[in-house]
């Protein structure tokens, strides 16, 4: 369904991303790995539209959707879930779940999904009239994945849910997000993470990016098997 | 031989003395005399400026019609110093310098003849201002006249118009925190127990300022008579207004300084039955339209206001002063004829001075604000 | 107000908004002289005429920084450039003296606790309050005004959600002016006078009442707009009429002293 062809990303100057092409089907998690720096961010806020490509293009469900503004790229269903959660601070939990189904127009529609992430994610409906700035890390990402979730995703793009996050905490998100894969198998997952050991565990493919470019791909199986990534990731992950 | 040659000298001699007496007896005309006049011909005070040379123009034509000053016909020198203390200081230096100037006409603001005054002092010049109405600039200086009444004069109307008319015994007043606005007051409030009043309230805002319902409200509660607006016209209009805003139908009575159409047109509805004070009949007063029918007919001139005439008399009271003294040199004794004049007949009202040498009157005419318009109040009623 | 919302939404300090309340002033002097004195359809005039002026301003003079990336406080100049201009075409249409307003209300007065209210205070307050409750209501739950606070609490975010970030912020300027200009009317009819100078004091007040009620805060300027009011009122009457300002500003920087971020003000976060 997204299909990145050879795009390039920079920052004035300063060249982020350089040349990647990428493809996500319909019910796979692809993991996008890469450390501090690489370019994992700059690729997902090309997709929902923050950022605009210097060259290359970007196909969703046949449509080219390079150069549209994010709200256009939100209307197709398209929901990026940002690094750092980026929850409202000083909207209540609610608010922020309305939020994030602002362009769901039916009362019901946005009623269901809530319901649908407070059974995910109980936490969320004990605090739904807290500010989410005042919660902890853990249940800010947990509202953060339960926002993304109410605008009915088709492409859900993760990036860094882990960041963070205490180990406990990081592998009960990763389930969570295995679990939504699992309930809608018509939707498809990027994410972007550094802590291969765990994504590499819920994901069905992947791709190793390094200072703009992707240098390994693979499924997740060859990922966690490859030399390199076991270096460079994984036995990071373990020893750290 | 030797006699008939002595007695042809003589008698030629005595020809020659004759035609020259006859020459400068009869037929040679006097020379004439400059008045100088400094006005503000441009500038933001341009209407008054014009009144200034319309005013006095019309006076040397009746002038030189009856023969002149002391039998010198008059010119009028007009310098236009554009409202502007410094022009009005080198139009005065130049009417210094000049030959067979008499004496001086304006300059306009206080500011200006207070430039202007020293110049001509020197020059042993008597300046006489059509607009000024500092009572300090003829205390202070020996040759300058004005014909506007002073504070002095005019702090009287309100109170006099309170106690004879209104009946009232109690007084709020509220000024603009100016020298005028102050010192307006403070003549007013030296006199208020002449007139059998008593100042509950004396409040004052700084020019500029539009909301004065705070200060209204603690006016009012002290539940004055009147209201006393030491404003100008627009402060005055809004205060007015938003007296009425507020419930209030105290009578308001404002200065001269609101009688302009803008009053009106800010005060509209509310500004009906304001009271101000004119020191000349009004222009719809039986009097004033007789000499304004007299004036465009005589002089050819559109209208006949304030300026005109305090232009007009002062030409015609200098004439007076000098006929009185006989010369041109004597500037004291001029100086003096003018400070003693009393009910000297104006073209409007009669004339006297103080013994400060400043104008005196205790004639007022009341005027108000009846639908849109300020009227008499007599012709009104 | 107004001014607090704006600044609230885009962390710019809008100066237009001052010009913005005086031509509501003139506009709806002019559509009562055209249509006589209807108060409502003034103030529909004056609303619908200077939300679109609100609207030009953010187009012309706010939306090309924010699109370079300026650093916010040019806003502040280029939005006072506009105020300036503001004044200025005002002064050419309706000349630069003081215009007086008609009667538009039946002059009834009533006594209560012994306090006299006239007809015109009640409309007026009451229609100064509404906008306010009315304005803070639909922020608080309208779907625009939820979305006005998103972007305020973080754009990027708020554009992920589907937010027409462009759009609510010209609508924040639409409503803001539209408020702004709604408040010269008032004033207008209240105190009786249109002025082109009328909006320098008004937006620095705005200004300050934002300040001192907590910058960002709809209901901290609502606050502050009635504490400068009843600190000049008081100011005036145990002090000096003279001076009120003075003492209006020096009770500014006493609040700055104390709370640097407004009595209901959090501190201002930077945002990533
Ligand atoms: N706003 C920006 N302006 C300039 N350079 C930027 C900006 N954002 C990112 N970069 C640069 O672009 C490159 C890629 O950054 P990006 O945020 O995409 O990396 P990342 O893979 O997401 O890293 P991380 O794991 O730290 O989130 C980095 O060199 C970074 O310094
Ligand atoms: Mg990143």
């Amino acid at each position: 369904m997204l299909d990145i062809r050879d795009l390039h990303v920079g920052y004035g100057s300063i060249k982020a991303v350089e040349g990647i092409s990428l493809k996500v089907a319909a019910g796979e998690i692809v993991v996008l790995l890469g450390s501090n720096g690489a370019g994992k961010s700059t690729t997902l806020k090309t997709v929902s539209g923050l950022l605009t490509p210097s060259r290359g293009e970007i196909w969703f469900q046949d449509e080219r959707i390079d150069g549209l503004p994010p709200h256009r790229v939100t209307g197709r269903h398209i929901i990026h879930c940002p690094e750092g959660r980026r929850v409202f601070p000083e909207m209540t939990v609610t608010e922020n779940l309305e939020m994030g189904a602002y362009v769901e127009r039916r009362r019901s529609v946005v009623k269901e999904r809530m319901a649908l992430v407070f059974d995910l994610f109980p936490r969320l409906k004990e605090r739904a009239s807290q500010p989410a700035g005042t919660m902890s890390g853990g249940e800010q990402q947990m509202l953060a994945l339960g926002r993304a979730l109410m605008g009915g995703p088709r492409l859900l793009l993760l990036d860094e849910p882990s960041l963070g996050l205490a180990p406990a905490l990081v592998e009960s998100i990763f389930a969570s997000i295995g679990d939504i894969s699992t309930a809608d198998k018509t939707m498809g997952i990027l994410l972007a993470e550094q802590n291969a050991a765990e994504a590499l565990e819920i994901g069905d493919r992947g791709y190793v990016m390094e200072t703009g470019r992707l240098t390994i791909s693979g499924t997740a199986e060859e990922l966690r098997r490859d030399e390199t990534v076991q270096r460079a990731y994984l036995g990071a992950a373990v020893a750290g | 031989m030797r006699s008939s040659t002595g007695k042809i000298i003589a008698m030629a001699l005595i020809a020659v003395f004759a035609f020259s007496l006859v020459l400068s007896g009869c037929a040679k005309p006097k020379e004439e005399v400059i008045l100088g006049l400094i006005a503000p011909l441009t500038g933001s005070k341009a209407d008054q400026g014009r009144q200034f040379k319309e005013g006095a123009e019309a006076a040397v034509k009746v002038i030189n019609e009856e023969g002149g000053i002391l039998g010198h016909p008059v010119r009028l020198e007009i310098i236009d110093d554009e409202g502007r203390p410094e022009n009005a200081a080198n139009a005065a230096s130049r009417l210094a310098a000049m030959d067979g100037v008499i004496a001086v006409v304006g300059p306009s603001s206080t500011a200006s003849v207070s430039a202007a005054a020293p110049i001509l002092q020197d020059a042993g010049l008597i300046l006489w201002s059509p607009a000024a109405s500092t009572g300090s600039l003829v205390t202070e200086n020996q040759l300058v006249y004005i014909i506007a009444n002073p504070i002095s004069v005019y702090a009287k109307y309100m109170p006099a118009y309170a106690q004879e008319t209104l009946g009232a015994t109690k007084v709020a007043i509220i000024n603009v925190s100016d020298d005028w606005g102050r010192n307006v007051t403070n003549a007013q409030l030296e006199i208020l127990d002449d007139y059998g009043l008593e100042a509950v309230e004396v409040t004052s805002y700084t020019q500029g300022d539009r909301e004065f319902r705070s200060q209204i409200t603690a006016m009012m509660a002290e539940n004055p008579d009147v209201l006393f607006l030491n404003c100008h016209y627009t402060e005055g209009a809004l205060i007015t207004k938003q007296t009425r805003d507020l419930g209030y139908d105290v009578p308001i009575l404002v200065q001269a300084t609101c009688v302009y159409p803008q009053f009106l047109e800010i005060a509209g509805e509310q500004g009906e039955g304001v009271v101000s004070f004119d020191s000349y009949p009004p222009s719809d007063s039986a009097i004033r339209q007789e000499k304004t029918a007299w004036w465009k007919e005589t002089f050819g001139y559109a209208d006949f206001e304030t300026y005109h005439i305090n232009s007009y008399d002062i030409v015609m009271m200098y004439k007076y002063a000098f006929e009185e003294v006989g010369n041109f040199d004597d500037v004291e004794a001029v100086a003096e004829v003018i400070g003693n004049i009393s009910g000297f007949q104006g073209i409007l009202v009669e004339r006297t001075h103080d013994e400060n040498r400043l104008p005196a009157s205790d004639v007022f005419y009341p005027i108000v604000v009846r639908d849109g318009a300020w009227v008499s109040l007599e012709t009104g009623q | 107000m107004g001014f607090s919302l704006v600044f609230s939404v885009l962390r710019i300090i809008n100066f237009s908004y001052g010009s913005i309340f005086m031509l509501g002033a003139f506009v709806g002097l002019t559509v009562l002289g055209l249509v006589g004195k209807s108060f409502l359809a003034a103030f529909l005039a004056v609303v619908v005429v200077l939300g679109f002026v609100g609207v030009l301003v953010e187009r012309l003079v706010v939306r090309p920084l924010r699109e370079k990336g300026a650093p916010p406080f040019l806003a502040l100049v280029s939005t006072l450039g506009a105020s300036i201009f503001l004044q200025a075409a005002a002064e050419v249409i309706w000349g630069a003296e003081v215009r007086g307003y008609p009667i538009l209300f039946p002059q009834q007065f009533y006594t209560v606790a012994g306090a006299r209210i006239s007809f015109t205070e009640v409309v007026t307050l009451l229609f100064a309050i509404g906008l306010m409750v009315g304005l803070q209501a639909y922020v608080k739950w309208g779907k625009m005004g939820k979305a006005m606070r998103a972007v305020a609490q973080d754009t990027q975010a708020a554009a992920l959600m589907g937010v027409n970030v462009n759009q609510v912020i010209t609508f924040v300027f639409a409503v803001g002016s539209a408020m702004g200009a709604a408040g010269g009317l008032l004033t207008g009819t209240y105190y009786g006078y249109a002025q082109p100078a009328m909006g320098f004091m008004v937006g620095l007040k705005g200004f300050i009442a934002a300040i001192v009620g907590g910058m960002g805060s709809v209901a901290g300027a609502g606050l502050g707009g009635f504490l400068i009011g009843m600190t000049e009122a008081l100011g005036g009457a145990y002090i000096s009429f003279d001076y009120k300002e003075v003492i209006l500003f020096s009770v500014l920087l006493l609040v700055l002293l104390i709370r640097p971020s407004g009595i209901l003000g959090h501190s201002i976060r930077e945002k990533v």
